[in-house]
């Protein structure tokens, strides 16, 4: 019972299960948080190609 | 409104995916997809971006040193797009490369990068024969959006007319529409099996070819049913795109601004979209 609480509590601390975004199913592999994307950037050598909102996304991933 | 447009291009998705670190987030700190950092980052490269009330931002491509290489309209096609995503890339080889075990990839995933590039001579001579049938396919792809269109027609009528049946008939649709020719295209989209692959794209087609017959209603329905059918689904996005713009009369008055009031796509996105779904634009013939 313990371990499933933490286990929980883990998954709700995660962004990326929370980020709206998962609902998206164009098939584009988004990067996030910002600071992993802008690691891997640098890393990989690649530019970042990033799409900022300004109309504020929902939990339905209205955007 | 990109994700009912450019980004159900899988040149586009392919090149962001392969060659960009693609990232979304909402500039509002209150929106669960909001991210400070993120947003510090872009309002250094756009401090038009800082303020309450901003224009659409476009996409930004960026070095992750905060250097702005370019960026496309939020409201680009998908011709647009994808020379935006070649131009950067074109204008900074550096960040092109191939990525760590290019080498071990099929043939056919590294042609596709090419093509996605806009290096089709270079797809062509990766595919060198004898080829296998899903290549062939690719290459009768290539030729269809080069404009080739009797070319590709030939290749595909030398592909198994069992096996590529569901391919065959959205490639020879799409071979239509760019003649122009929406009643055959709208009668080889209609041959499409119900459960295929492609069916989601099928059935958008087929509604694009009923609206340009003057069958708005029944086009409508065909893009409700898929939206109802497939949920979320890149060409559910477009469908919805179509037929937020369109009534059973023929094209919606178009909205000239941005609003989140009024009533929302079947999807529940707002009804601002953009400004010209190209597929219903297109004049065929």
């Amino acid at each position: 019972m313990l371990m499933a609480t933490i286990a929980l509590l883990s998954l709700s601390q995660d962004p990326a299960l929370e980020h709206p975004v998962h609902l998206d199913r164009t098939g584009i592999e988004w990067a996030f948080p910002f600071k992993t994307a802008q690691k891997r950037a640098r890393e990989e050598g690649r530019l970042l190609a990033i799409k900022p909102v300004a109309f504020g996304t929902t939990v339905t991933g209205c955007w | 409104m990109l994700r009912s447009g450019p980004f159900t291009d899988e040149r586009v998705v392919g090149l962001l995916n392969e060659l960009f670190i693609p990232v979304y987030f909402d500039l509002s700190p209150k929106s669960p997809a909001s991210d400070a950092d993120a947003k510090a980052f872009v309002t250094n490269l756009k401090p038009e971006l800082g303020g309450s009330r901003v224009p659409t931002p476009p996409v930004l491509f960026a070095t992750a040193d905060g250097a702005l290489l370019g960026e496309a309209s939020n409201y680009a096609s998908e011709r647009e797009m994808l020379a935006a995503l070649r131009d950067v890339l074109r204008q900074n080889s550096k960040y092109a490369g191939p990525s760590d075990g290019e080498e071990k990839r099929p043939r056919l995933a590294r042609a596709r990068t090419h093509h996605y590039l806009g290096k089709d001579k270079a797809a062509i001579a990766l595919l060198s024969e004898p080829r296998t049938a899903h290549e062939n396919l690719f290459m009768a792809q290539i030729a269809r959006r080069a404009g080739d269109l009797d070319k590709a027609e030939k290749i595909l009528g030398e592909l198994d007319s069992n096996a590529f049946a569901d391919d065959i008939a959205v490639e020879l649709g799409l071979i239509a529409f760019a003649r122009g020719d929406v009643k055959t295209m709208r009668v080889r989209l209609a041959a499409h099996s119900e459960e295929g692959a492609r069916a989601p794209e099928a059935r958008y087609f087929l509604g694009v070819s009923l609206f340009h017959l003057g069958q708005h209603a029944e086009a409508r329905l065909a893009w409700k049913e898929l939206i109802g059918k497939y949920g979320e689904h890149p060409f559910s996005y477009r469908a919805d795109w179509a037929y937020t713009q369109t009534t059973d009369d023929g094209p919606a008055a178009a909205p000239t601004s941005f609003t989140t009031q009024g009533p929302k796509s079947l999807l529940g996105r707002h009804g601002y979209m953009g400004r010209k779904n190209p597929d219903l634009a297109r004049r065929p013939g």
